[in-house]
């Protein structure tokens, strides 16, 4: 059975693509998307997800306040971080709230899946 | 059972224990109570190791000795004969390891050993309540109180940080956030095993892009799964676990763990070039990336680096053995003679602890042995001679190995006849080697260099009379393979002195590299140095027609050794000298490189000031100077 990703991402554009990613892999499926931390959260808290991928820089509420909100709600949450380079500080301070790893821009299938495979198991 | 599979082990442990009680047993006076334990239980394990082994003559003759030192720890003062009867039993043992690794058994050294017990029994002599039949049996002797094993592992697990395991990792040259990466693993890490420690940490890691760290971790069951699931992480590029061997859960009777083993100095040997070639090979690497590409991988560059040179270190290490086994063959070897010879004599050894490159050590052993040999055999006179000289019957020999900079001093020196220099003279004519007017002017010093010419020393007339010269050529030839020189004293009636000065040529020496142009690199031992000082900040004066440096206070006169002119980008090199220090100028300072410095065969070896090449990581050659030598030759 796929796990149940959340998709999280202010642009549609990387959205289709890591829904893209998951879908071809026979592994994933998409239950919901959300363009900003605040949509996340509520999102969360209704679909209850296997997996979160969130990206970080994002209106209204920002991808790293919303993974806390998330792991807050619930403890065993599996959020995995969608960055860019030069980002690492960002990633760092997720990590601190709660995150479980992290992707980094421009995605490449294999690496994501690999990210995200171990995020789902670990 | 197959034992010979063993015998390896048996050797090495065995030698260790041989060795042990060798060092502490003394030749006269009195053990010291805290060694008597140690040299039981020493002499407990040879008897039990020799025993499963099924070398009898070993294992009663270690057993003979066991006696006595469990004698010696109940108090009971050893003797002179005891000592004497005791370290005659390890020279025994001794040889019957020889026997073992020669013929796998021990046969051949049983006669020795009989003797050798019979003599350990008649020191014994007849202690109440401690005759030879209340010795203890083989396997029920009483245990030493503390077994070395337990000690060790009360004290690891007393120790709270007790971390026992490691995880060392490296993530992938490719990944963009490295340090974002070490710490989804450090985040692994705690949830498996809170205690866990980073090393660098995290901070680190993040400012300066590291990319490899270790976890200190405590021991425990699931460090493999927790391995295992890190190496399913991506951009990881590697995923090590370490454990320490848990201490040994038996306390064994006697039995120690093997802390050693006998790996062959030729498989060393082809170890360090592996090394040496690694080393070369990554510089090589380095030297053909663009500037930028070395910036991106300068961590992975220098960790890699630094990894090798711990390897080379180790490497070099590894062939490094203490001295002790060459003084403790030598003194045998007095003993020996002493007894044979009927001139009783004693050795005294100091600086036996220093440690030399094996490969170097077994070059001296024959000149050595050469040396004691004469020693015993002509400089040391009769009981009776002595007397009358007024000198002590029991000659004095002391053995004495010390650094004096980076050369290796070994010094014998005897307390007795001395060499007649006169008679040197003579037999300088007679060989038809000088006119008797030449003969005449020839100085003391210069005669003593006669015998070690090949020709002369041979003579045995000579070698006789004189009270040297056996072999003293060969001892020369052999000090100076190694690029080292024999130095001699002696004084009529009151002893010689030989003292075999080596190089340093076989160990590291850490070296400053400098130049004065682009072309050529040059390399002064860095101990040597004092202080280098920019000339951009130190300015030269002159005063009358010398230059000196102005460091503060200090006035330091400039070498004008190889004039070269050094502009204000160069640098002054403050070496060390015994009449005051002065100072090279040079043009560019480069490193600090440890190198095997290796001496130039003749005729450079002769011009002073150069101690020898040495190949540099970079496998450019450095010319190396003697920083004493120049400070010397420019003296007013």
């Amino acid at each position: 059975m796929p796990h149940r990703v959340l998709v999280v991402d202010d642009a549609m554009f990387m959205r289709a693509m890591i829904r893209d990613i998951l879908v071809n892999s026979g592994a994933y499926e998409v239950v919901g998307e959300a363009a900003n931390g605040e949509e996340a959260v509520a999102q969360y808290k209704a679909l209850k997800p296997d997996l979160v991928t969130m990206d970080i820089v994002m209106p209204q509420m920002d991808g790293i306040e919303a993974t806390r909100e998330i792991v807050k709600f619930n403890s065993k949450a599996r959020v995995v971080m969608c960055s860019a380079l030069g980002q690492e500080a960002l990633v760092i301070e997720s990590i601190a709230a709660g995150a479980k790893d992290f992707i980094v821009k421009p995605f490449s299938a294999e690496k994501v899946l690999k990210v995200l495979d171990s995020a789902v198991t670990g | 059972m197959d034992l010979s599979k063993y015998l390896d082990l048996y050797l090495s442990e065995s030698r260790e224990h041989v060795s042990g009680l060798r060092r502490e047993i003394p030749a006269e006076g009195v053990v010291p109570p805290g060694a008597v334990n140690e040299l039981f239980r020493r002499a407990h394990s040879l008897k039990g190791m020799a025993a499963s082994m099924g070398f009898e003559a070993t294992s009663r003759l270690s057993h003979g000795l066991e006696s006595l030192l469990n004698q010696w720890r109940q108090g009971h003062p050893a003797t002179s004969e005891q000592l004497q009867s005791a370290l005659r039993a390890v020279d025994v043992l001794d040889a019957s390891l020889d026997a073992v690794q020669r013929d796998s058994g021990d046969g051949a050294i049983a006669p020795q050993a009989e003797e050798a017990l019979a003599f350990l029994l008649e020191a014994r002599g007849d202690v109440p309540g401690e005759g030879p039949g209340a010795a203890p049996a083989p396997g029920m002797a009483p245990e030493p109180a503390k077994p070395r094993n337990e000690d060790r592992s009360v004290t690891a697990t007393a120790d709270g940080q007790a971390f026992r395991a490691r995880i060392k990792v490296a993530i992938d040259p490719s990944c963009a956030l490295p340090a974002a990466r070490l710490m989804v693993m450090a985040e692994r890490i705690r949830a498996a095993e809170p205690m866990s420690v980073m090393e660098p940490d995290l901070e680190r890691a993040k400012r300066e892009g590291i990319r490899l760290a270790v976890f200190h971790l405590p021991q425990g069951p699931g460090l493999k799964d927790l391995a295992r699931s890190l190496r399913e992480l991506p951009d990881v590029a590697l995923v090590e676990l370490e454990q320490d061997t848990p201490p040994p859960a038996r306390a064994a009777a006697g039995g120690t763990l093997m802390q050693t083993m006998r790996v062959s100095a030729e498989d060393l040997d082809g170890l360090r070039a592996h090394a040496t070639d690694l080393l070369y090979g990554l510089n090589q690497y380095e030297a053909s990336l663009s500037a930028g590409e070395r910036r991106s991988h300068r961590f992975w560059l220098e960790s890699e680096r630094a990894h090798l040179n711990r390897l080379f270190d180790q490497v070099l290490s590894m062939r490094l053995v203490s001295f002790e086994v060459l003084a403790e063959r030598l003194a045998r070897t007095v003993r020996d003679l002493a007894g044979r010879l009927g001139k009783p004599a004693l050795i005294t050894v100091s600086g036996a602890e220093e440690r030399v490159d094996r490969g170097l050590l077994e070059t001296l052993l024959d000149p050595l042995t050469h040396l004691v040999r004469n020693a015993m055999d002509h400089g040391v006179e009769s009981q009776e001679e002595r007397r009358r000289a007024g000198k002590p019957g029991e000659a004095r020999l002391s053995l004495d190995i010390r650094r004096e900079s980076e050369a290796l001093l070994i010094s014998l020196e005897d307390d007795g006849r001395g060499i007649d220099a006169e008679v040197i003279r003579q037999a300088a004519v007679e060989r038809g080697l000088y006119a008797p007017h030449e003969a005449a002017l020839l100085d003391r010093a210069k005669l003593l260099d006669l015998l070690t010419v090949p020709a002369f020393s041979t003579r045995k007339e000579v070698s006789d009379v004189s009270g040297r010269g056996v072999g003293l050529d060969v001892v020369r030839s052999a000090v100076e393979s190694v690029g080292g020189h024999l130095e001699m004293n002696s004084e009529e009636g009151k002893g010689s002195r030989f003292t075999l000065v080596i190089p340093s040529a076989t160990t590291l020496t850490r070296v400053l590299v400098f130049g004065w142009d682009e072309d050529v690199r040059y390399g002064i031992p860095a101990s040597q140095i004092r202080h280098i000082y920019p000339l951009s900040t130190f300015p030269l004066v002159w005063s009358g027609d010398h230059r000196y440096l102005q460091a503060g206070d200090d006035f330091l006169p400039v070498l004008e050794w190889r004039p070269a002119p050094v502009g204000r980008s160069g640098a002054a090199l403050r070496l060390i000298g015994p009449g005051g220090d002065r100072v090279l100028l040079v043009s560019s300072v480069y490193q600090g490189e440890r190198v095997v410095i290796m001496p130039w065969g003749p005729p450079l070896e002769m011009i002073s000031e150069w101690m020898g090449g040495a190949l540099l990581a970079t496998g450019e050659i450095a010319y190396i100077l003697d920083g004493r030598v120049l400070v010397m030759q420019e003296g007013d």
